[in-house]
């Protein structure tokens, strides 16, 4: 290629992609030639070494398209809007997911309280306790199963607290990444979305949760079991009275 | 080499070449198509880019027997992203050398 053919070829590139200052820019590679040729190379050797012309074209054109700051202000503008709306509805997304935390934590809660009620003998027989009657052997079946399930539920509740923060987590860095895209700056690496527990803590997790359920089926099957037999009727409810008008 | 990021070192290496004192294009791509494997073309896109950027300024000087040449110079917006592309690149550079030398070790 020769230093005509190469530079017009050039031109027709560069005006296909609507690079500005054409003409500024088609002197500096004739310059180059210039230099090149008084420097003892070839038009063709000078065209091979300079690079496809298609592929410069390009680059000026990836140059321009950087600098341009209205460009990147809209997509800034119009990246921050749809972030926003997302935020609502991830917002909301994360206040039920806290409320289940919490919903979790109170049901351990009272799992607790009945088992403490049911366990400790005379406690439930106290003026503020109110507990339906039933034998204190039954009752402390029922006591352990109750505790058992308060277990499971402190453990669901360790679970989703991770899931909601580590949700959260991955969300705000989804989010500066994609700020910081918009902006042209580099983004950071995402953050996995599920809870990041050590292998230890996963099983010790996965152990207490698989045993409470267990415990917690179990004693209760035990406890109705206990009553039924010393009501010495299937509906030991109706035996005792549980629901007859106080 | 990844061209992207051989795009972001040679910006440095212009910058670098222009602190010491002005230069004009040609000289620019001769030196670093001289020492880095590029095409000689690809150095007036990345002038341009740092112009553009405000990097970079430039001036027509007459020579003796020749076109006057374009003379590219440092803002002082581009002394200061210099220095701070340079130390970062230095740390980086000798982070990638540390890591790819413990390597090494592990190897042996």
């Amino acid at each position: 290629m020769t230093k005509n053919e190469y530079l017009s070829a050039l031109r027709a590139e560069l005006k296909r992609r609507g690079v500005a200052d054409m003409d500024d820019i088609l002197a500096e590679y004739a310059q180059h030639f210039d230099y090149k040729l008084a420097d003892g190379y070839s038009e063709e050797e000078i065209a091979a070494r300079l690079g496809g012309a298609a592929q410069i074209a390009a680059q000026f054109e990836t140059a321009a398209r950087e600098k341009t700051p209205g460009g990147r202000g809209a997509m800034r503008v119009l990246v921050g809007c749809a972030l926003g709306f997302a935020d609502i509805l991830v917002f909301a997304l994360f206040c039920v997911l806290w409320g289940w935390v919490a919903v979790l934590a109170c049901g351990a809660l009272s799992g607790a309280l009945l088992a403490v009620a049911l366990l400790v003998p005379g406690l439930s027989e106290l003026p503020w306790v109110y507990l339906p009657y039933m034998p204190y052997w039954c009752g402390a079946l029922m006591g352990l199963s109750t505790a058992a399930l308060g277990v499971l539920f402190a453990c669901g509740s360790v679970y989703f607290a991770a899931l909601a923060r580590q949700g959260f987590r991955a969300w705000a860095r989804f989010h500066s990444n994609a700020m910081a895209g918009a902006a042209g700056r580099p983004g950071l690496p995402p953050v996995p979305a599920w809870p990041q527990f050590s292998p230890g803590r996963r099983r010790l997790l996965r152990l207490v949760t698989l045993v409470s359920l267990g415990a917690a089926l179990l004693f209760a099957a035990l406890g109705f079991a206990a009553c039924m037999s010393a009501a010495g009727d299937a509906e030991f409810w109706h035996t005792w009275g549980w629901f007859r008008d106080v | 080499m990844n061209s992207q990021y051989k795009k972001g070192v040679l910006e440095l290496c212009v910058l670098s070449l222009l602190r010491r004192r002005d230069r004009y294009g040609y000289e620019i791509s001769e030196y670093l198509s001289g020492h880095i494997d590029i095409a000689d073309g690809t150095v007036y896109p990345i002038l341009r880019k740092l112009k553009g950027e405000g990097l970079l300024t430039t001036y027509l000087q007459e020579e003796s027997g020749g076109p006057p040449r374009k003379y590219y110079s440092l803002t002082s917006l581009g002394r200061e992203e210099y220095r701070r592309e340079r130390a970062e690149y230095l740390n980086f550079a000798a982070e990638v050398q540390k890591l790819l030398e413990d390597e090494e070790n592990d190897e042996e």
